[in-house]
């Protein structure tokens, strides 16, 4: 079947971030990742024929954004997320420490 | 007495701290983002604007930073910071793991009389008795059961037709009761029946023991 291939910037996306796009298109299409020198080189092939290939390129490269910018995000707010989540919490004990 | 122009009292544009948040773009419209809270809290704006809060630029007098602080998704000037409002609300939707899961369904026999339609469970023949739970699962059950904090443990009996095999339900119920002793939790039993074939023993069992029963009347009207 007919493969996608598609280039993005090394110094713009993690490899975290073109993992977690990747990932995300898995259940449609096989996947296969290579790192270039200043690239990452992705092959989108479809799974079945009938999977919709309607602007793939353009999906994928939204995608990516918008995982990068998740990844911002959780570089600004995931000490927060860790103390709130610690904080609420907090109350719930193990049988072995209510005991002691 | 003159006033200072409304701006003079507005804050600069990155005067907000960005809470922890999720956004996903609404499939029929992705210009638009659905934006949720730590805690669950949501709301939709243009991708773009969500572009402007995280950098910092979204003016803090527009209507959509009222709103992202009403639910959580930004707190207001770092000097002002609370969070309390938003730790409560994460408190109430973790509430569940204080005491961790307080309903405990024992599956004491796959064997039924009955197949009827909405059943989940994969329901065995009436002489099938390898489809019932072993005794020598029993210790090991109890075990488990008070592993978990609940001070309220409520402990209810399927099937199949959990009749089929009442000498383990009476089995377990005393063993459990036993080990409540120490325990001192507050002990809820439940037996989800047919009562297809229920004996006055069992009813005396369940009475003594304060059972609830659960059951449904099926069938066209006349029947039930």
């Amino acid at each position: 079947m007919e493969s996608i291939e598609l280039e993005l910037d090394a110094q713009f996306f993690s490899a975290d971030v073109i993992a977690r796009t990747v990932y995300r298109y898995t259940g449609d299409y096989y996947v296969q990742v290579e790192r270039a020198t200043t690239a990452y080189r992705i092959t989108l092939t479809p799974l079945t024929p009938d999977i919709d290939k309607n602007l793939l390129a353009e999906r994928f490269q939204t995608d990516a954004c918008d995982d990068r910018l998740r990844e911002q995000i959780a570089l600004q707010t995931g000490d927060l997320q860790q103390l709130l989540m610690r904080a609420a919490i907090e109350r719930a004990v193990s049988v072995g420490r209510a005991s002691t | 007495m003159k006033f200072q122009p409304a701006s003079a009292f507005v804050g600069s544009a990155s005067s907000y701290q960005l809470l922890p948040l999720r956004f996903r773009r609404l499939p029929w419209d992705p210009a638009r983002v659905f934006v949720s809270s730590a805690a669950g809290d949501w709301l939709t704006c243009q991708h773009e604007e969500l572009v402007q809060l995280l950098n910092g630029d979204l003016p803090v007098d527009s209507a959509l930073m009222q709103d992202l602080q009403a639910r959580h998704i930004v707190a207001g000037p770092l000097d002002t910071l609370t969070l309390t409002p938003l730790l409560s609300q994460l408190r109430t939707r973790k509430a569940y793991l204080e005491g961790g899961p307080a309903l405990h369904i024992v599956v004491v026999s796959l064997r039924c009389h009955h197949s009827c339609s909405y059943c989940q469970v994969s329901r065995q023949d009436t002489l099938k008795r390898q489809f019932d739970m072993r005794e020598t699962l029993n210790a090991q059950l109890v075990e488990r059961l008070f592993q978990w904090p609940s001070p309220t443990l409520t402990i209810e009996f399927q099937g199949g037709e959990p009749l089929l095999n009442f000498e383990q339900v009476k089995a377990l119920t005393e063993l459990i009761q036993g080990r409540n002793r120490s325990e001192g939790r507050s002990l809820r039993f439940v037996i989800a029946s047919t009562l297809h074939d229920i004996t006055d023993a069992q009813l005396e069992f369940f009475g003594e023991h304060g059972f609830e029963l659960s059951t449904s009347l099926d069938g066209p009207r006349l029947a039930s």
